[in-house]
């Protein structure tokens, strides 16, 4: 289960206190891969950080039982000076996997990535689709009930891409989805229903298609 | 709040000592590892700054000064007040950057802002150690006496200077989060501080009048009393005592801690 009560977000601005949503609330169907769609600037990434604990809204809170991604992908969070090994171990011991879990992991990664023996040298040596592949790698060596990803999904080769593919598909028969995208085959593929974020308000559309549509109605920049 | 539904995974769930324990942990390591692993001459450097600092400046006053402090080795009296200084102001330095070099890593729920700056600080206070033991070393090898004359004493002063450094650092990363700029301005500030503290010359000489502003500043009490705990022969100015920089310090940790707490939300959202 997840699920946001009376969420309040706003940040402040040269023109006063922007709000990105006001009193939202609103319940994660249990068991669904969660597309959300809106305009750049709907606040789609917003939400997607506070159901990743990385932001705090200013009133209101997530409640939920369930384990959380952070969001998929994510590269932002590496030392360049460090190895791929090193900064890998690093996420295993904020998440707390030890010892032999520890090395199931990072074995993973490194043969997830399939970068040799450049994953022992600094990442400041590697190319940003090297990097990726590690930061993916990363996120899959993880068990969560809910995936977050944000708009990426083309990263590497066409062989990389499907092994990518084939991986997620494979970690969402146990796990669920909440992906943020601009591309409509990207939902199309993952997503069991879709949320419309426009304006501080959210719109569930049980189905997919109609959900497009809506957003593409309202759209301009589609 | 319980839940009538039972929560998937809950075994491996972990408590928040836990999660603290383990971040801290993880930070300390990839910070030992950027600062040792990345570049060796930095980290050579900061091992052998004081020292290096010792020596050329003993080498330019040890004999004027030697003279005018009987009974007291100029270089052991240098060291001793040059290390702490440099321990509290690296502190506050290293930490000034803490929040915007760690940026990335606040994507993972678990890390905030405090827990890198408290790693920053270990690591510092390790590093400082380590100085610390080296510099004596050398100059216990050169024949000066480097027994502290009270130890227990000393070791009190050191982490008093280590908490102020920390909360200053921690009030100089939070304040400066928003306005880089303010940054040069505390760098800079350190250079007449350095002076100021009473690092290479005896305070005794200032005159009185003066000497009473000077008591203001807290590191000049506590780079005072770092020397007295290791000389016994060395007798610290009128005026000097630990209330002040204890209170002081108290001051800046709650100041600090609360511009923490208010801005937290400030300091994960820009990056």
């Amino acid at each position: 289960m997840l699920e946001l009560q009376h969420i309040t977000k706003s940040y402040p601005s040269p023109q006063g206190r922007r709000y990105v949503f006001r009193d939202l609330s609103f319940s994660f169907p249990v068991g669904a891969n969660v597309g959300l769609i809106g305009r750049n600037g709907a606040g789609k990434s917003t939400l997607l950080r506070i159901l990743g604990g990385i932001d705090m809204p200013d009133s209101g809170r997530v409640h939920s039982q369930s384990s959380i991604s952070w969001p998929v992908g994510l590269s932002g969070g590496f030392l360049t000076l460090l190895s791929a090994r090193e900064n890998v171990e690093f996420v295993c011991r904020v998440q707390g996997a030890h010892g032999r879990d520890m090395r199931a992991k990072v074995d993973f990664v490194r043969e997830f990535a399939e970068i040799g023996d450049y994953f022992e040298l600094p990442m400041k040596s590697f190319s940003s689709g090297m990097r990726s592949r590690v930061a993916f790698g990363l996120s899959m060596a993880f068990d969560f009930d809910y995936y977050l990803i944000d708009e990426v999904m083309a990263v590497g080769d066409a062989e990389f891409r499907k092994k990518s593919r084939d991986v997620l598909k494979d970690r969402l028969k146990r796990a669920n989805l909440i992906l943020t995208s601009h591309n409509m085959a990207d939902i199309r593929q993952y997503c069991d229903l879709v949320v419309v974020v426009d304006r501080g308000n959210t719109v569930l559309y049980n189905d997919v298609e109609a959900g497009i549509q809506a957003y593409l109605g309202t759209s301009t920049d589609a | 709040m319980p839940s009538a539904i039972p929560a998937p995974r809950a075994q491996d769930r972990r408590t928040a000592w836990e999660v603290q324990r383990a971040v801290i942990f993880a930070m300390v390591l990839r910070e030992m590892k950027q600062r040792v692993g990345g570049q060796w001459a930095g980290a050579i450097w900061t091992v052998l700054e004081p020292l290096a600092h010792t020596l050329v400046i003993v080498t330019i006053l040890g004999f004027v000064r030697g003279r005018m402090m009987p009974g007291i080795e100029y270089p052991v009296f240098l060291a001793v007040g040059l290390i702490p200084y440099f321990f509290f102001q690296h502190l506050t330095m290293r930490l000034m950057d803490g929040i915007t070099a760690n940026r990335g890593v606040f994507a993972y729920r678990q890390v905030k802002p405090i827990d890198a700056l408290l790693s920053r600080g270990i690591v510092e206070a390790l590093m400082n150690l380590v100085v610390y033991a080296l510099t004596l070393g050398i100059l216990a090898w050169l024949g000066f006496h480097v027994v502290p004359a009270l130890p227990l004493e000393l070791i009190g002063v050191q982490l008093l200077i280590g908490y102020l450094g920390l909360s200053m650092g921690i009030l100089a990363a939070v304040v400066s989060h928003a306005r880089p700029r303010v940054r040069s301005f505390i760098r800079v500030s350190f250079m007449p501080l350095y002076f100021l503290s009473g690092v290479i010359f005896p305070i005794h000489q200032v005159p009185k009048e003066y000497l009473d502003w000077l008591l203001w500043n807290p590191m000049l009490h506590l780079v005072e009393l770092s020397r007295h705990s290791f000389i016994q022969q060395y007798r610290t100015v009128d005026g000097v005592n630990l209330m002040y920089p204890f209170g002081f310090t108290l001051l800046v940790s709650a100041l600090a801690l609360a511009l923490y707490r208010v801005n937290r939300q400030q300091l994960i959202a820009s990056s």
